[in-house]
């Protein structure tokens, strides 16, 4: 299965989507953060 | 009338150095003194790839010593006199051409001191000292521009450093490769892409600044 | 559900277009050029691609910055830096898939390539920039000195990805100093493929160059309680 040279191109496509995945999470958690901090702004 | 501007720029400026002598001290210094460790260092195993290398690493950090100091000398009440007084244009060529100035002679000093202490390596002079010249235009543009860039921020040489390290890098790359053929059997001819990028790349460079001076002197 | 639809509809397609490259990516028969590569050679659907979408970013950085000298208005600012930002994403990910790329075609993670360092080189200006604008407090000042910086940086990414590529001469890297270049070479069915990816990929740049522009609005709302 690791013969073909097709191994690469799985890791790259899952290195990208991965890298996107991280990047939406991260970018997730700091819009998370503001919410709350509006939320500790409002009270 | 922007000719005249400038001449009388530069000419300020050389007045101020040689009464002054600040800046060129501190470049003579730096450059005798780095040569010297080199020397002590590596006088033995140089052969012409590490000459070439250590003579543009050297000539690339006293540039940028050389230069970040072009914005730094004048107080700001004296700027504002100048921005009145002169156009933005007049102000970032006249400091290009000083600084052009000064590179050449740093650069020639370098060679000279380089030269002596660590061996003759150059074997195609012409090639090498048009290599020399451009690549004093160049760092002297891209610099100043930077220079004058970093000047308005706070924290003046790391971020000089940072900002100018991509900007000199293709600038660096061509002169290597040029003066390294200048050090072996290149001929001026052989190697005249590459000369002719140089030129461009300073073109560029110097057109850019010309254009976007006068945005950061608004200040 | 009708009001999603028209207003993202946009994000669907880039998400619909990217899954397209990856199945036809997969699917389509692969010509065979270049000795060694071989059916990697897909990789140009996600790594060129992820190249390719950085320069779109860059590009629409240097609009905005250009806009922004000649209106100064902030909010083309704000869209510059963030489409550094993205661009900065795109282009991290395209080297850290070049290096993977490399190590298993050649056997090392780096060559000294001019298009490896030119590209590595034209990231550390956009860095250079994120760190000019971070040293600057005032808006508008950080504003116009960085705009002028993002112009210098996008000259230099022409520069090294564009010029000195074709000065150098013999190197691994497919299209450098005067070998064929790839992608102008390209089979018909993988434009097929190539192009839609980019497309894809641009779109989703400019959703998540959307979000960070709206999260610094919202930021600049917390920071300045009116």
């Amino acid at each position: 299965m690791i013969e073909s040279k097709m191994f690469v191109v799985i890791i790259v496509l899952s290195t990208v989507l991965l890298g996107l995945a991280v990047y939406l999470f991260w970018l997730d958690r700091r819009v998370t953060k503001m919410e709350k901090e509006i939320k500790n702004n409002q009270k | 009338m922007l000719l005249s501007e400038i001449k009388y720029l530069v000419l300020k400026d050389i007045k101020l150095e040689f009464k002054q002598r600040y800046a060129i001290n501190g470049i003579l210094l730096y450059v005798v003194s780095t040569i010297f460790v080199s020397y002590l260092s590596f006088a033995k195993i140089i052969d012409s790839a590490t000459w070439n290398s250590l003579f543009w690493i050297i000539m690339l950090f006293a540039a940028v010593n050389a230069v970040s100091k072009s914005f730094v000398q004048e107080s700001t009440s004296r700027q504002l006199y100048y921005y009145t007084v002169t156009s933005p244009q007049a102000i970032i060529l006249s400091k290009m051409i000083y600084n052009f100035m000064l590179m050449g002679v740093l650069s020639l000093l370098c060679l000279l001191v380089f030269t002596g202490l660590m061996g003759e390596f150059v074997v195609n002079y012409p090639l090498f000292i048009s290599a020399l010249l451009l690549g004093s235009f160049g760092f002297a543009s891209a610099l100043t521009m930077i220079a004058a860039i970093a000047s308005r921020t706070n924290n003046n040489f790391a971020l000089m450093a940072i900002l100018s390290f991509p900007v000199v890098m293709p600038l660096l790359l061509t002169l290597m490769k040029v003066s390294s053929a200048a050090l072996s059997v290149g001929t001026v001819s052989g190697n005249m892409k590459y000369l002719a990028a140089l030129f461009m790349l300073n073109a560029i460079v110097i057109a850019l600044s010309y254009v976007l001076f006068p945005y950061l002197w608004r200040d | 559900m009708n009001e999603f639809i028209k207003n993202n509809w946009w994000k669907l397609l880039g998400v619909l277009l990217i899954l397209y490259s990856i199945v036809a990516g997969f699917l389509i028969d692969i010509p065979d050029i270049m000795g060694n590569i071989g059916e990697s050679m897909r990789n140009l659907f996600f790594h060129v691609v992820m190249w390719f979408a950085m320069m779109v970013m860059f590009g629409t950085s240097l609009v905005r910055s250009l806009r922004y000298l000649s209106t100064f208005d902030i909010k083309h600012d704000v869209i510059a830096i963030e489409a550094v930002n993205v661009g900065l994403f795109f282009g991290i990910l395209g080297i850290i898939t070049g290096m993977e790329w490399a190590n298993y075609t050649w056997g090392t993670p780096w060559t000294n390539d001019p298009q490896l360092n030119g590209a590595a080189i034209s990231l550390l200006a956009y860095f250079a920039y994120v760190v000019l604008r971070r040293s600057i407090d005032e808006e508008n000042k950080r504003a116009r000195i960085s705009a002028v910086y993002n112009i210098f940086a996008f000259a230099m990414l022409i520069v090294f990805i564009g010029i000195l590529p074709k000065l150098a001469s013999g190197s691994l890297h497919p299209g450098a100093g005067g070998s064929q270049s790839t992608v102008n070479s390209l089979d018909f069915t993988m434009r097929l493929v190539f192009y839609p990816a980019i497309a894809g990929w641009i779109i989703i740049g400019y959703w998540l160059i959307g979000i960070r522009v709206k999260m610094a609005y919202i930021r600049q709302h917390l920071d300045n309680p009116e």
